[in-house]
This record gives structure tokens, C-alpha cells and sequence, in this order.
């Protein structure tokens, strides 16, 4: 089947299966960026945005998103080098494995939340897991990233 | 995932029809339990084209369309203000970001799900669901009955009143399923207590709600005796996630601790 | 000091961040077979036929491999040193299967479809054999888990494969059953610790090819590239020169890429088709059939006399180390040696045991590896000595632990599966660690209980650990310094980043050491081919081994360049000044900058290329100290347990980079936490491991982390690179017993069994309030 979407931007006609996951069809596109972590839709290492909201790509068919739009990190990539900079500060970031996806999760917040506390980042975020850093180090960027209006 | 087809539906007619032709044609709602429980799909069904995800408010009701993802339903300002927010609570206490903004309303009540957050709270204000083929029907009388044409949920109807509401989840951690969950609500000194992942899908505990509902005054030893009753009557089993005797604890604990929270006064 | 010490972003977090590719996978040939193995659902069985040909006849199935096709050469896929301290207790494929998820073949096809509809089609008779799940009762069991022959050890390691033993030791100084009859109080209670998954985001991936010079090249996600070639060779036997192994980003290890994974089957299928190939692990599978932190029991037997004097320890452990021997020996003979020596003065230490197989997943190393078991019922059984003193944990603690200049007779006995290496405690900041960390946690103020409301309880609870600093005599680190034209350096080095920030810290202490700053340092590690050698990241080993090897090779580099200045100038070395930049001599004042005089040795003048390579091993492993303090809010009604708080202060030497070394600890810390109260692993009766995906097994999230305040003390290790000792493991090993000891401060339970479940403390907690 063929499947017309926009993919960080640009129109793409991709040749898919109908059983085929965003992730397969997006890693059989070069796009090494969206990473797999587990099969169950439980570790957030996969996110995409679909029209700004971050989904797992894991779990969504890609026959279902003609003509959505999903943004990678790619996509956002001036935003993720401004996130990266605050983790550096930081020691947030270890193996950076979970990385491309905690961007695009903070990017997607930062647009949908107003002043988010270390609270709302918690439970906006609960679902991105990271078993290097425990977590606080990357809070702490968050909140230096977002505070910074430039 | 290997699926033979895909179909876009042009009406709801159409997906009623190709969904009972095979035990193996689904429809898709978010698709987020699906993919973790099917392995193989003849046709899938598209339903967000057809469905509305929307959360609408009446004069003297909320209709929430089945497709309304538990993101949506997490951060509803409308939903915060009634029942205590326990429509809120309940889909916040759910996974992460990325599975709420794919997961409806629609697919968990369908599914029925024994380890349900949300139904436990919609249950305890028995929301009315609208199906395509079926028409109307209370949530408690769906989760009681079997069905055996598959039908397709449009929306639910919340009817808008004071009810006052509890909610607790009980999990090892804030992404994990359920050991337990329980509601409790208040609706003008009528209150409802339901009690989910037993593991058993949420349930009301009656005969505890007939005892307290026909106190005038509700003291401590009502209270207690309330719980010990819906521990007793409820059904509890062991599984990886805890024991029989932990749920029964965990359940007198928590419909306490709720029904301390909506009751008014406590004489 | 201008590139130590001082907040330096990692080098590689931004292009990871914005999803460059840099990982195992992001290399793998676009052609690549797909390989997947078809694993045993049978704890214990012998194969008696395997019929593929309709999986063979299915268009795109390259080839399938079982034993039948292999060599009976039996190896261990430890990443250790040579002659490994594991038994050789593996082959490639076996005609028996030892565990459910254990390998009885692999297909490779064209693409995953196709490899799995293989698999399906393939049927296995096998003849099921009991199993021994029950690691207490696997010590001369009926049933012998490792019948074959041909299997070995190296050396002595007390390996008894017919009485299901994998390793065994003993050891003990004075007489402890003296010691202990002489006791005022003595205390004796087991502990259980169960087996903590990794659960690194990255799944296990290799991917190997042929290249133009028809030697085999494998991208590897492993802690030990050149391990992994040595085992490779050995297993295929196939010339170790034909050999490549590179390890590009990896994913998270923490221990669990330490030992070989699918390198040796993605290797086989590569030689046998002549076509690149690629094997990424499920999450299942990395759940199943990769590593685990070995399960222990551990019985702790403590003597003290009144006064609190701490006289003898004696500690029994039995370990599983499952299915295979992986690091059998070490990890357990680690759960006495980096934990006995913190309580130094007593009379009479014992530690023995055994490490026995079982039907079980194979444990492997594990950050802690041993340690954080140990820690676990010392630091329990010191908490419930204490109680039974009727003393404060913490006078205790200050009276009988370690202290600098100190040593302990067990670090010359005990070392990695061999004897130890005696070393007194240069640096040792215990004491301060613990008094800074009770003021942080605000102990007076909460110890034991606080009562927060009719059902809420907040209490604190402690324990001090230690580690080490690489394996003395055996762990050994190179690294290369090139210089460029335009004055720029390369740094080559064996040593294994994942994650950990080892590039980073490498870097910074070369240009320290070449008085540069870190973009003027291009870091290049772990290259079987390209970079000198190094045993890979494992043992806390990395700041100290490779950082020294490091720091050596820039020394080397910094001599070469004043010779060559001096030649520029013509006059002798110790004329020569240079502040990284500039070159001065000292009485003309001429000078000539770094970019100028390479520029000269390129291009103009007597050419040649400056590179230097040194080697570092160490001849002591200076441990790391930290105190933990755990504070928690217990539900007395349902005993949930949440953690508000966990204070760090950490004796680690002078930190090369202080953000990530808070890093290395916070994340250890709740991984801890994670081993402590959440990661519950449950098995079958069948032997079947359930908890075998995220959704079972739950590794703390955002949500379950308390604040974490993490402060270090100053110290300088003078053997170690600018006074650092090493920081990967030491913050695991607290939060059990910490976490344990507020739960039993809180509401006077004790959790001797991990992990400490709301459901266990709450049926203690009743069986308690019944018995009173
Ligand atoms: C990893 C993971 C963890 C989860 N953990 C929890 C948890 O802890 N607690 C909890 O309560 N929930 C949990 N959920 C479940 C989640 O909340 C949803 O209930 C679930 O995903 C179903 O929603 P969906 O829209 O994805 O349904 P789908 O997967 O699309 O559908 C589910 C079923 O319902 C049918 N269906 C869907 N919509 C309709 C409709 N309108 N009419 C008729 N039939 C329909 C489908 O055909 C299918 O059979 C979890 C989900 C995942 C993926
Ligand atoms: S890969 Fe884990 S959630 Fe998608
Ligand atoms: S940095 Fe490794 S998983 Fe987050």
C-alpha cells in the first residue's frame, strides 16, 4: 500500500504494509534517530510527534496516517541542540540512548504546557524511561531550557 | 503485526457490517492494546474517521466521544470539575504521555479490560455509553453482560451532578498495572464504591453500598463496617502483582480512606 | 587546573541528542540477513532431533545453524582477563538446553518475516530433563546440569560441575568460631537478593560483514571489544588477525554487555554465507536469555561485645550463577572483598560459599557485581546488631569502620578469583561522608520515626559501602596520543564509553596533562583494529586504569614536544617552556607556537609523526567510599513505602568531571532503589522467567525518584590520574540496605528478602502486631 504523509515537513509517499509500525517503516527509511527499546509499548525510547503529540511509533500502524504529519528529531533539531546544551550542564545525558525521544517529548510539552513545574515535567515524562541517569539531573535541564526564551 | 487488509469505512454501517464477518476483522481505536495482544488481523477497521474525540458539554450532561484519547480526558478542565476529577485521576494514573495520547476512552470501556484504572472510575457514576447498533446503556449493565454481535461505542454521556468522588490507584510503580484500584462516590448521600484489578474487572461492592446507603447517620464503626463488607463480598485472586489477602487488605484501606473523603460528616 | 575537575559537558550528548547515528544497529549493512534464534522452551532437555527442511525449503532462509554444525569446544563468554577466572562451560550451540531461552539453533533470512515464519516451521523433539530450579537445593542435586566432559576450568576455582558447583572458595583470618564464642551479643540471619535485570535501554545488536580485505568486522553494543575478539577466535576458531571489532555508542551496559552475547552466532552465520549479517536482541530476550545480577543467599554471622566493638564476621554465600558460569567466582568472591574490609578492626573475618548452576537465565556481572549483596546483609546485619546492642547504628558505624591510612588483611588475601593485593587507605573520607550525610538527611531530627498522620510514618535509614578501582596486576589500559598538523591532538584509547562518560573524562584528563582544552582533543575509542588495548569498561576501572594510561601517554606527548622545540630552538630541553600553546626558551625568549611547530614537523623540517601509546596497570585498587541515607514515608495501613529523599556523599577522589560523576552516582543510586523495593523478577514453576518485558518488570520511573542530593568529598588519591578514584559502581550499593533499615526504623520490620515489596512489609507488619 501507498501512504502519503508529511515527515518533518516534507511530503513523503511511502510503500508500506498494512501491518507495518511507524518504527520498522521509518528505520527501513533511514531514519536511525527513532529507536526501539521493547516490544510493548512501554519504554518511550520510540516517540515520535504525530501532529505535534508525542506517540510511540511502535505501536502506530502507518497505514493510518495518511496525511499526518510526524516530526523526528530531525524535525526539531535547533530545539534539541538548545536541550542538549542544558544537559551538558548538566551531566544529564549518559548513554543517550533515550535522548532524541526526551527531546521531542519536551519540545511537544513545552508547546502544550504553560510554566511547567518539576511536577508536571514528572508525569508528562513518567513514560520516557532512562535507566542511566536517574532522572533528576535531566528535571534540572528541563527547567534551565525552558526557562531560556531565545 | 500481520494484517491483511486495512479499511477505511464511509459510514458506521459499513464497519458494523466487515466487523462481523470474521472473528478476525477489528476495529481500531487507538490500536495501543491491540498491537500488545493480536499477532493477526484479517481486516482492520478504521475508526477515527467516523468517531468523534471530542468532550462536549450540555446544559445537564457531558458527552465524551469514544475516540477522546486518556490524554485528553487527563487534562479536561470540565472533567477536573466534576466527581471529584476522578475521570482526571484515574487516566493520569495511566502509563506515559506517548501511550495516553494513542489510548480512547472507546477501546477501554470495550474492552473491558480486567486491569482497567479508568472503568473502576466510571463506574462507580455508571456512565451511559452510546452504541451504534445497541442504542443506549449504563456501563454496569455492559461490563455485566455478554454481547455476542460486535458493536461499535460512538460516545459516553455523563449525566452533571454534585457528586463528590475518590479515586486511588495501587501500583509497584506509576507506569505499572494495578495491584488494586478503587473509587468511591458521593452523589447527594448515595454513595457507590468499586473496586478494580482484583485482578477481576471493576465491580461494584453492593451489598456495602445498600448498608451504607441506608444510614441516616454515618459514624467510624459504619465506616468499618462498610469496608469489611465490600471485602467480603468482592472477589479477590493472586497473581505475579500481589496476593488475595493483599488485595482484601488494600481494598478495606483504600474504600475507607475514600469513603472518609466524600462523606460530608462523619458523626 | 583547566580541563579537570571543572563542569565540561560531555563530548557526545549533543550530536546523540539530535540523533546522529551512533549506535551498534545505525551501522549495520542496509543488506544485512536477519538473525533469529529459536530458543529452548524447556528449562532442561536434550535435543533428539531437529527437522528444518521446511524452514530450509521457504525462499529467503540463508541457513540455519545448531550444534550439528560447530566444533564441541567448550568457552566462556565472560569478558574477563586471560585465562578467564569462569569456567569454559559453553558451546557455540549445545545438544542440551539449560534454561528457557537458552539457544538451540539460529536461522538467518533475507528479513525479519522471513526468519520468523522460519522459526515456526522448525520442530525440536526434545527429552525433558529435570531441572533444578531451586538454587538451595542445586549443590548435589540428582539432576547434574553440566554432564559433558569436555567442559574445564582454567585454573582452580573450586569447579565441580558434578555436584552442580560452577566455583567455590573459602578463606578466613583468626579463628571466627573462637572469636564469635567470646562475643557479648552475636547476631545470624539470611539475606536473599534477587536477579536484577540491567534493563539498559538498548538491546543487545551486532551486526558483522566481510570487508574488501575479506577479514570479518563486527559493530558490537559490548563492554569488552577485545574480549569479544579473543572469544570469538577461540569459539570459531578463526584467526584472531582476521578479526575486527568495533564498538560504536552503546546503549546503556551496566555490566550486562560485559559478557559476549549474539557476536559469536552473527559471526557464524557471516563465515558460513560469506553475507553481512545482524542479530538485535527482543526485549524478551534481553530479558531471558542475555544476563542477570546473580540471586544470593548470604549468611551473616556478627560478634560484637558491649561496647559495640565489632570482633567477627563470618560470611557464608551461595550463589546462582544459572544456566552458565559467567563471572561465577569473581562476582561472589566480590560480595565479600569490596565489602568485609569496611569493618577492619575485628578479630576474625571467614568468607566461603558456593556458586552453584541452576536451570535458571545466567547471571553475569552487574555494576556492583557482588558488592551491592553484600552490602545488603552487612549492612542489615550491622543495623540489627545494633538493635540488639541497644546502640545507635551510627556510633557503631564511627567506632568499628575503616578509616584512612587504615588497611584490612582481606584485600591481600582476596582478589579477582586469585589472591589480593595488600594496600593501605591513601584516601578514605568514610568519616566525613557519614557526618555530612547525617546532617543532610536531618537525621537527629527524623531517627528513627517521625509520625506524619494515623497511618503515616517517615523514618531514615543508612548504610556506607565501598568498591574498587579496577583489578590490580590484571586490568590493564593503553592509550595513543597523535599529533596533528595545526597542533590538534587524537586520543585513542581501548577503554569502553557507554554512557558512562568515559570519553569525556579521558579527554579532559589529556588536555589537563597537555595543558589544552578538550575540543583541541579528538577521542576515538574502542577499536580492535585501530585503538591499543584495553580490557573494556567493567571493575569501576575506567577513570583509574585508562585515566592513568591517559595521563601517561600525555606526559609522553608533553616530553616529545619540548624535544622537538628544543631541536627548533637548538638549545637544550630544560630551556624549553610550554604553557600548551606556546613554546618559550627561556633565555633567548624566542618562541614558536604548538600550530606552528607541527605545522613545521608535517610539512618543513626533519618530518615526522609525534604518537605516543602508553599502558597502564594498576598495582593497587583504591576504593571508593560513600555513605547512603535513605528517608522514606512508610503507609503503616499498606505498607507502601515512598522514598521522599536519598542523600550521597562520596569519597571518589578528586572528580575529573563533577556533573557526570554525579550522574554516574544518581543513576546508581536508582538503579539501587529500583534492586530495593521494585524490581521483582518472578519465574514459573515451570522455570519460565515472567517478568520478561517493561510491562512486568519495572524499573523505577521519573515518579518513583526522591530527591537525590549527592555531594562529594574532597580527597586526593595520589595514585590515582589528578587525585580521581573511580565513581561507575559505588552508588549502587546502598539504597538496599539503607532503604531496609528506614523500613525496619519506621515501623520495626525487617526485610531480609529483596525486593522489599508494600505487600511483604505489611503481611511482617500484621504477623507483628498479632505476635505483640
Ligand atoms: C503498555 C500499556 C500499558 C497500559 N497500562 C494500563 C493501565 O495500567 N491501566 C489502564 O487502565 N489501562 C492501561 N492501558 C490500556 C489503555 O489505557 C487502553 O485502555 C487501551 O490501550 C485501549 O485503548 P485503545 O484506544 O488503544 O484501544 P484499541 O487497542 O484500539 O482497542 C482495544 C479493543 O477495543 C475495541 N474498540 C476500540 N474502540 C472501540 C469502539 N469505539 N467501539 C467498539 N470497539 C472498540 C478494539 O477493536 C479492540 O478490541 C495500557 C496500555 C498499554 C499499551
Ligand atoms: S519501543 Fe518501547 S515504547 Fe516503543
Ligand atoms: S541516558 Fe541512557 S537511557 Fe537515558
Amino acid at each position: 500500500m501507498l501512504v502519503n504523509l508529511f515527515l518533518n515537513g516534507e511530503a513523503k509517499t511511502l510503500q508500506v504494509e498494512p501491518g507495518d509500525f511507524l518504527l520498522d517503516t521509518l528505520q527501513k527509511n533511514n531514519v536511525v534517530s527513532v529507536r526501539r527499546g521493547c516490544e510493548s509499548t512501554s519504554c518511550g525510547v520510540c516517540t515520535v510527534l504525530l501532529e505535534g503529540k508525542p506517540v510511540p511509533s511502535c505501536s502506530l500502524l502507518t497505514v493510518r496516517l495518511e496525511g499526518k504529519s510526524i516530526t523526528t528529531v530531525e524535525g526539531i533539531q535547533k530545539e534539541a541542540e538548545k536541550l542538549a546544551h542544558y544537559f551538558g550542564l548538566e551531566g544529564a545525558d549518559q548513554c543517550g540512548f533515550c535522548n532524541p525521544s526526551m527531546a521531542l517529548t519536551v519540545y511537544a510539552m513545552k508547546k502544550e504546557l504553560k510554566d511547567p513545574t518539576i511536577e508536571t515535567i514528572k508525569s508528562y515524562l513518567v513514560g520516557n524511561l532512562c535507566r542511566c541517569t536517574g532522572y533528576q539531573a535531566q528535571h534540572i535541564a528541563i527547567l534551565h531550557y525552558l526557562e531560556d526564551q531565545s | 503485526m500481520e494484517i491483511r487488509n486495512y479499511l477505511v469505512p464511509k459510514s458506521l454501517d459499513e464497519a458494523i457490517m466487515v466487523l462481523n464477518q470474521s472473528p478476525d476483522n477489528h476495529v481500531f481505536a487507538g490500536g495501543a492494546w491491540i498491537k500488545n495482544t493480536l499477532k493477526k488481523i484479517d481486516t482492520a477497521i478504521e475508526l477515527s474517521t467516523l468517531i468523534d474525540s471530542k468532550i462536549k458539554e450540555y446544559p445537564n450532561y457531558i458527552e465524551i466521544g469514544a475516540m477522546c484519547t486518556l490524554h485528553d480526558l487527563e487534562e479536561s478542565a470540565l472533567l477536573k470539575q466534576y466527581f471529584g476529577g476522578i475521570i482526571a485521576k484515574a487516566s493520569q494514573s495511566i502509563m506515559g504521555i506517548t501511550v495516553k495520547n494513542l489510548a480512547t476512552i472507546g477501546g477501554t470501556i470495550v474492552g473491558k479490560y480486567s486491569f482497567s484504572d479508568l472503568l473502576t472510575a466510571l463506574l462507580a457514576i455508571d456512565v451511559t455509553l452510546v452504541f451504534h447498533s445497541k442504542g443506549k446503556l449504563k456501563l454496569s449493565t455492559f461490563l455485566t453482560t455478554n454481547y455476542p454481535v460486535k458493536d461499535i461505542l460512538l460516545s459516553i454521556i455523563i449525566e452533571k451532578n454534585q457528586t463528590l468522588g475518590y479515586y486511588h490507584k495501587v501500583s509497584r510503580t506509576s507506569l505499572d498495572f494495578a495491584i488494586i484500584n478503587v473509587a468511591v462516590t458521593n452523589n447527594n448521600n448515595r454513595y457507590s464504591i468499586v473496586v478494580g484489578a482484583r485482578p477481576g474487572t471493576a465491580a461494584f461492592a453492593l451489598s456495602a453500598m445498600n448498608y451504607i446507603n441506608q444510614l441516616k447517620n454515618i459514624t467510624e464503626q459504619d465506616i468499618e463496617k462498610t469496608c469489611e463488607l465490600a471485602a467480603d463480598e468482592l472477589s479477590f485472586s493472586s497473581n505475579f502483582r500481589g496476593t488475595k489477602e493483599y488485595r482484601k487488605s488494600l481494598a478495606f484501606v483504600y474504600i475507607k480512606r475514600g469513603l472518609k473523603a466524600v462523606i460530608n460528616h462523619v458523626s | 587546573m583547566k580541563a579537570v575537575n571543572i563542569i565540561t559537558p560531555s563530548i557526545d550528548g549533543q550530536g546523540l541528542m539530535m540523533g546522529k547515528p551512533g549506535y551498534t544497529n545505525d551501522f549495520s549493512d542496509k543488506n544485512s540477513l536477519i538473525i533469529k534464534v529459536l530458543r529452548s522452551p524447556h528449562p532442561y532437555a536434550k535435543i533428539v532431533s531437529i527437522n528444518d527442511s521446511e524452514a530450509l525449503k521457504l525462499k529467503g532462509v540463508e541457513c540455519i545453524l545448531s550444534y550439528k554444525d560447530f566444533d564441541r569446544r567448550p568457552f566462556t563468554r565472560a569478558g574477563q582477563g586471560y585465562p578467564e577466572p569462569s569456567p569454559h562451560d559453553k558451546f557455540v550451540f549445545d545438544e542440551y538446553v539449560r534454561y528457557v531461552g537458552d539457544e538451540v539453533l539460529c536461522v538467518a533470512a533475507i528479513d525479519e518475516v522471513t526468519a520468523e515464519k522460519a522459526l515456526a516451521l522448525i520442530k525440536v523433539e526434545y527429552q525433558i530433563l529435570e531441572s533444578v530450579l531451586d538454587f538451595e537445593s542445586a549443590m548435589n542435586h540428582q539432576s547434574i546440569i553440566h554432564p559433558e566432559p569436555e567442559i574445564h576450568e582454567m585454573f582452580p576455582i573450586g569447579f565441580e560441575p558434578k555436584k552442580n558447583i560452577a566455583a567455590s572458595y573459602q578463606m578466613h583470618i583468626g579463628n571466627v568460631e573462637k572469636s564469635l564464642a567470646q562475643c557479648d551479643v552475636v547476631i545470624k540471619e539470611s539475606f536473599y537478593t534477587q536477579a536484577q535485570a540491567h534493563a539498559m535501554m538498548e538491546p543487545h545488536a551486532v551486526n558483522s560483514r566481510f570487508d574488501y580485505q575479506n577479514r570479518l568486522v563486527l559493530y558490537s553494543s559490548t563492554q569488552t571489544p577485545f574480549h569479544v575478539r579473543r572469544i570469538i577466535s577461540q569459539a570459531l576458531n578463526f584467526p584472531l588477525s582476521r578479526i575486527r571489532v568495533i564498538k560504536p555508542r552503546v546503549g546503556g551496559g551496566f555490566g550486562g554487555k560485559q559478557a559476549i552475547h549474539g557476536e559469536i552466532i552473527c559471526s557464524a552465520v557471516t563465515i558460513k554465507t560469506g553475507k553481512p549479517a545482524k542479530l538485535v536482541y527482543t526485549r524478551k530476550e534481553v530479558f531471558e536469555s542475555s544476563y542477570s545480577r546473580h540471586p544470593m543467599r548470604i549468611d551473616m554471622t556478627l560478634g560484637a561485645d558491649l561496647e559495640g566493638h565489632l570482633k567477627a564476621i563470618d560470611c557464608y554465600v551461595l550463589s546462582d550463577t544459572g544456566a552458565y558460569g559467567e563471572h561465577a567466582l569473581t562476582v561472589f568472591m566480590v560480595t565479600g572483598s569490596k565489602v568485609l574490609p569496611l569493618y577492619n578492626k575485628v578479630d576474625s573475618v571467614r568468607f566461603h560459599g558456593h556458586v552453584v548452576y541452576t536451570n535458571h537465565t545466567p547471571a553475569g556481572a552487574f555494576r556492583g557485581y557482588g558488592a551491592i549483596q553484600g552490602n545488603f546483609a552487612l549492612e542489615s546485619a550491622v543495623d540489627m546488631l545494633c538493635e540488639k546492642l541497644k546502640m545507635s547504628p551510627i556510633a557503631f558505624r564511627q567506632i568499628n569502620m575503616i578509616k584512612e591510612t587504615e588497611t584490612s588483611p582481606i584485600f591481600a588475601i582476596m582478589g579477582e578469583g586469585t589472591e589480593g593485593t595488600a594496600m593501605n587507605m591513601e584516601t578514605c573520607k568514610l568519616e566525613f561522608c557519614l557526618n555530612r550525610g547525617l546532617e543532610l538527611i536531618n537525621w537527629q531530627k527524623t531517627y528513627p520515626r517521625i509520625q506524619i498522620d494515623d497511618h503515616t510514618v517517615r523514618s531514615v535509614g543508612m548504610a556506607i559501602a565501598m568498591q574498587g578501582s579496577g583489578i590490580p596486576y590484571i586490568d590493564m589500559g593503553a592509550a595513543t596520543i597523535k599529533l596533528n598538523d595545526d597542533g590538534f591532538y587524537n586520543l585513542l584509547v581501548g577503554a569502553t564509553e557507554i554512557g558512562q562518560g568515559s570519553d569525556t573524562i579521558l579527554t579532559q584528563i589529556a588536555a589537563e596533562e597537555l595543558m589544552t582544552t578538550v575540543d583541541k582533543v579528538i577521542v576515538y575509542s574502542s577499536d580492535t583494529d585501530l585503538t591499543p588495548f584495553d580490557v573494556g569498561a567493567y571493575a569501576s576501572s575506567t577513570t583509574f586504569v585508562s585515566g592513568n594510561a591517559v595521563l601517561k601517554a600525555a606526559k609522553t606527548m608533553k616530553s616529545k614536544l619540548v624535544e622537538e622545540a628544543a631541536n627548533y630552538f637548538n638549545c637544550d630541553i630544560i630551556l624549553v617552556e610550554f604553557n600548551g600553546e606556546v613554546f618559550t626558551q627561556i633565555k633567548t625568549k624566542d618562541s614558536i607556537t604548538l600550530k606552528a611547530l607541527s605545522n613545521r614537523l608535517y610539512y618543513n623540517h626533519d618530518q615526522k609523526q609525534l604518537m605516543v601509546t602508553e599502558s597502564y596497570v594498576g598495582h593497587k585498587s583504591p576504593p571508593p567510599f560513600m555513605a547512603g541515607f535513605a528517608e522514606i514515608d512508610l503507609d503503616t495501613e499498606t505498607g507502601e513505602v515512598k522514598v521522599n529523599k536519598y542523600v550521597s556523599v562520596v569519597d571518589c577522589g578528586v572528580t575529573i568531571n563533577p556533573k557526570l560523576a554525579k550522574g554516574q552516582v544518581e543513576g546508581a543510586i536508582v538503579q539501587g532503589m529500583g534492586m530495593a523495593l521494585y524490581e521483582d523478577v518472578k519465574v514459573s514453576s515451570q522455570g519460565k522467567l515472567i517478568s520478561n518485558d517493561f510491562m512486568s518488570y519495572r524499573i523505577p520511573s521519573r515518579n518513583e525518584t526522591p530527591e537525590l542530593i549527592t555531594e562529594f568529598a574532597i580527597s586526593h588519591e595520589p595514585s590515582g590520574p589528578f587525585g580521581a578514584k573511580s565513581v561507575g559502581e559505588i552508588g549502587i550499593d546502598t539504597p538496599p540496605a539503607a532503604i531496609t533499615n528506614a523500613i525496619f526504623n519506621a515501623c520495626g520490620v525487617r526485610i531480609k528478602t529483596l525486593p522489599a515489596t508494600p505487600e511483604k512489609i505489611l503481611m511482617e507488619l500484621r504477623r507483628k502486631n498479632h505476635e505483640n
